[in-house]
């Protein structure tokens, strides 16, 4: 109880607000720049915090890094482009919002969201600290395997009005996944001797391209603002940024699912937000009384996805400080810099350090209700940005872009690889293949190959016979077919129990 | 031939060339591969034949020019970027764009402002990062 209190109240010392409020600015900005994310903020970070004490250092790397997702959700929201790859599910309804004239009250519903994901988050990382350790334990390689089928199994739900088209687009995904090195064998697939494809199709250019490129030939080709309907001085009303609050609240199960499923893939290694965000709206989908909505501005779908996304902060940072294993790549910087300062973490870690533990838990959560309270208050300012005509925002979009997959790598070829992938995305549109399937499928294609391959190597296909397995499995059959499955006990419960629901005499 | 068909028509051949490639590879390496591009191409395939039967009139929000402009202007932007480099060829293209869709010399100097201040946030921010300052100059310092 003393290291909660101890933890609490040194938040509030006036020195740690400062460092928590540097940390939330430095981390919307950084988030609301295209292709630049978490990982970026920490490696900006790291080298600033040498001459610090170790509590400031790590709280205002938290504090970036927990509100990055945040700032990226609003250039998702308001101009189809994900600040970070995590964000690109909010594109799906957040911007068909944006184009129908309620830019402002897409923008709260992504804040509150994250808001909430992020408190909701940090109170589990409180929660869990004790009992993490039989959780982590119990995911192998099978399981985490299965946990990224359950997130490919919604490409099915994702795949709008042709289910064959859906799953063309997938297949096309996992299989641009394959280019490059091989996970065990290191073999080269599909690289044609091409070294920058050794590695693999990069995933910043990959996101830009689907999700940024369409909408700025949009512009360019039409000339028109983002926002077609509406006018501007009824579309960025305070009432529009409060019916986006309430809209979150509406949608309590969906939170609570996001919520479950962001910490999961949190704790889990290597898997990361853009899997728990992909895997949250699939999810949404799946049970949603309104599937149709989904894909043309549906609030639960941002409220589903921007949860799950800010609620895996929570998560990572738990198997972080508890065992010092990194819960995302971001994570390993914030590993590096509590090295840095000489606090090792690990088990260890929650013996001598537990009030520290307290203290990021606070930061988590305060810092995502700074971000999203300062946010909110700046959302009608930030909707007007829809309304400038397109011939001006436009080629702003198209640099904007360039810059951002540029920066991932500081390869120019980066640049070309986003308008090809853009390229590809106009076409699929054109032809009704769904872009979203193709993304889902990149981005879970290579996880799914390597806890594959592991899995297999250890039991052979007695894996799919585990426990956990089974459950997932059982998950990702009730995810993908609720309907039918629901309609099948119906039958089930009609034909025992007469019609009616009342058993016959 | 149907506009539409060329699409699926396309992806067979690439998926069917992927295929056979693959089959070169060891056990470990072709099986994730060969588990998804074998339903692949039969999806495909299938979907192929759905197009050349079906007679549904796809809507499509661009008219033919508007594809035309769209793909001219943004290869001017890469091209541009590719002769100009970031720094030069990126504020470049915004004054030609901003200027001949019949904005304001005030307004197009504003924008192109912008983007010159964006890139160079970006270049002071990232110095650690080689700049590509475009063929020409490179071209010039040999």
């Amino acid at each position: 109880m003393s290291d909660i209190i101890t933890g609490v109240s040194y938040i509030w010392q006036p020195m740690t607000l400062l460092f928590i409020f540097m940390g939330v600015t430095f981390g919307v900005i950084i988030g609301i720049i295209p292709a630049i994310g978490g990982m970026t903020a920490m490696a900006i970070l790291l080298p600033l915090t040498y001459g610090l004490d170790a509590q400031l250092a790590v709280v205002l790397m938290i504090a970036a890094l927990s509100v990055s997702s945040t700032g990226g959700s609003i250039t998702a929201v308001l101009m189809n482009i994900p600040g970070d790859d995590s964000n690109a599910p909010a594109c799906l309804d957040g911007f068909p919002m944006t184009k129908s004239g309620h830019a402002g009250r897409a923008v709260a519903i992504a804040l509150t969201a994250s808001a909430l994901g992020g408190l909701l988050g940090a109170m589990m990382l409180a929660l869990l600290v004790p009992a993490v350790r039989p959780i982590v334990m119990a995911f192998g390689a099978p399981e985490t395997m299965m946990l990224a089928v359950m997130g490919i199994s919604f490409i099915a739900t994702l795949s709008g009005k042709s289910m064959t088209k859906g799953m063309i687009a997938g297949l096309i995904g996992i299989l641009l996944a394959t280019i490059g090195y091989h996970p065990t064998t290191a073999i080269t697939r599909y690289a044609f001797g091409w070294t920058y494809l050794f590695d693999g199709l990069p995933i910043i250019p990959m996101s830009l391209g689907m999700f940024g490129v369409a909408p700025v030939a949009e512009l360019i080709g039409t000339g028109t603002s983002f926002s077609k309907v509406g006018n501007l001085g009824v579309t960025t009303q305070w009432s529009d940024t409060i019916q986006g609050i309430k809209d979150v609240f509406r949608y309590p199960w969906t939170v609570f699912r996001s919520f479950v499923i962001g910490t999961i893939v949190g704790i889990l290694p290597g898997i990361g937000g853009s899997a728990a965000a992909w895997i949250a709206y699939g999810q949404a989908k799946a049970v949603s009384k309104h599937p149709e909505k989904f894909g043309t501005g549906a609030p639960e779908g941002i409220v589903a996805s921007q949860s799950a996304d800010n609620c895996e902060r929570g998560g990572a940072l738990l198997t972080t400080l508890a065992f010092g294993i990194p819960g995302s790549s971001a994570m390993v910087l914030v590993l590096a810099a509590l090295l840095l300062h000489g606090v090792v973490v690990g088990p260890q870690f929650l013996k001598e350090h537990m009030s520290m533990a307290f203290t990021l838990t606070g930061t988590l959560a305060f810092a995502n209700v700074i971000a999203a309270a300062i946010l909110l208050v700046l959302s009608r300012q930030l909707a007007k940005i829809t309304y400038i005509p397109g011939h001006i925002i436009g080629p702003f979009i198209l640099v904007l872009m360039a810059l951002g997959a540029f920066n991932m790598n500081g390869q120019v070829i980066d640049v070309y690889v986003t308008f090809v992938a853009g390229a590809l995305a106009l076409i699929m549109q054109r032809f009704g293949y769904s872009t979203v399937s193709l993304f889902v499928g990149f981005v879970l294609g290579e996880m799914t190959e390597r806890y594959f391959l592991l899995a297999w190597d250890i039991s052979g296909l007695a894996f799919l016979l585990k426990p956990i397995v089974l459950v997932l499995i059982a998950l990702t059959i009730l995810g993908t077919g609720y309907r039918q499955v629901a309609a099948l006990v119906k039958l089930v419960v009609r034909m025992t129990l007469g019609k009616g629901g009342v058993r016959p005499a | 031939m149907k506009l539409r068909v060329i699409f699926p028509a396309v992806i067979l051949m690439v998926v069917l060339a992927l295929i056979v490639q693959t089959l070169g590879f060891s056990f470990k390496s072709k099986v994730f591969p060969l588990t998804m591009a074998v339903p692949l191409a039969v999806l495909v395939a299938v979907q192929l034949v759905r197009e050349t039967r079906s007679d549904e009139v796809i809507k499509d929000k661009f008219t033919g020019r508007q594809y035309l402009m769209v793909g001219l202007w943004i290869g001017a932007f890469l091209l541009s970027f590719y002769l100009f480099g970031f720094l030069v060829g990126m504020p470049l293209f915004n004054l030609v764009y901003v200027r001949l869709h019949r904005f304001s010399w005030l307004k197009t100097a504003i924008c192109t402002a912008l983007v010159a201040a964006m890139a160079l946030a970006f270049y002071f921010a990232l110095s650690h990062v080689d700049w590509y300052q475009g063929a020409i100059i490179e071209l010039i310092k040999g």
